[in-house]
């Protein structure tokens, strides 16, 4: 009967407005990562075969102005330029006035997850990518704008969790 | 301790899955919307667990351009009722399309989940269907394309975690 335990739980806090200025071309065709790194998590497998179980949540972004319609983020491992999960979205214009800054019409709270094999006990540093297609992108706001701190807070979270399971 | 992770068994997909059939939510009598995607089986170590299921498929849309709504159900065993179901009526992109979206205008990403409480020690199989209102869903790929793989990978997950009741 298998049975599973979780060995440990890595995050990564991404508090207060962040810039992400490089864009992310789903339709690029060379190599290379695309987005800029949001946030990163490093750790070291206790259990070769275990399941590395990452979540994305980001409960605010967008475009810092009005240039873009697509999102893109992606789960790079150590140095490599493969992502190991990437998420793509088109994202409609929304037609009315944004609260946070008028020029934005493309925004979305991101949210994803990947299961990605442990492979060795070896320390590895896992990196989260993102970014828009025709130009910067916001994560916890968009426009350059945050939601107003009156309201509390919109912390955007990477984290892992190490799953060992056994037969 | 209630609380404590029991167990965990996964179904990931690396490759582009593609459904025919379409999902209606307006659907009256009981019967499955759409077309079987992922499926994952866990047999609980106790009758009064929880069970966390989770769905999400990070790049998806419509297999082409005929729909403006996807849905998505997770059905238990051979029921023909579902333990969650979402629908998600969309515009579509008007501006130019990326390579990535091939031949549809709908991008329908999404992550779903669901507390269920099987009431039982026997074998589960947990089923994702899922459909656009007009038309098939397709999953790790959108309008019959995908991104390069000089860029890397993607993949859909369905998990089920038995957690101490």
């Amino acid at each position: 009967m298998a049975t599973s335990q979780v060995l440990q739980f890595q995050s990564s806090i991404m508090n207060g407005i962040q810039t992400a200025s490089s864009t992310f071309n789903g339709a690029a065709t060379g190599q290379g990562r695309q987005g800029s790194e949001l946030a990163s998590i490093t750790i070291t497998p206790q259990s070769a075969d275990s399941i590395l179980l990452f979540d994305v949540s980001i409960p605010v972004s967008g475009e810092t102005s009005n240039h873009s319609n697509f999102y893109g983020f992606a789960i790079y491992r150590d140095s490599s330029s493969l992502a190991e999960q990437i998420h793509l979205r088109m994202v409609p214009y929304n037609p009315y006035t944004s609260q946070l800054n008028s020029a934005v019409n493309t925004a979305m709270p991101i949210q994803f997850c990947a299961s990605l094999d442990a492979v060795d006990t070896n320390s590895h540093t896992f990196y989260l990518y993102g970014g828009m297609d025709g130009g910067a992108m916001n994560i916890n706001g968009n426009g350059n704008v945050q939601p107003s701190t009156g309201l509390g807070s919109s912390v955007s979270t990477f984290t892992c969790m190490e799953i060992k399971t056994t037969a | 301790m209630a609380g404590k992770i029991i167990q965990y068994q996964q179904t990931k997909i690396s490759t582009v899955i593609s459904g025919s059939a379409s999902f209606n939510p307006a659907h009256t009598s009981a019967s499955r919307q759409g077309s079987e995607l992922i499926t994952v089986t866990i047999t609980p170590q106790f009758a009064n667990s929880l069970m966390l299921v989770r769905f999400m498929t990070p790049y998806a849309g419509e297999t082409s351009n005929h729909s403006n709504q996807v849905g998505f159900a997770i059905y238990r065993n051979n029921e023909q009722t579902s333990i969650q179901t979402m629908h998600w009526p969309h515009r579509y992109i008007d501006s130019t399309l990326p390579s990535w979206a091939g031949g549809s205008n709908h991008s329908f990403p999404v992550d779903l989940q669901v507390v269920d409480q099987p009431n039982t020690t026997a074998s589960i199989t947990y089923r994702v269907y899922g459909g656009c209102r007009g038309g098939g869903v397709q999953l790790n790929g959108m309008g019959g394309a995908t991104f390069s793989s000089n860029l890397g990978s993607c993949h859909t997950l369905l998990y089920a975690m038995e957690i101490e009741g």
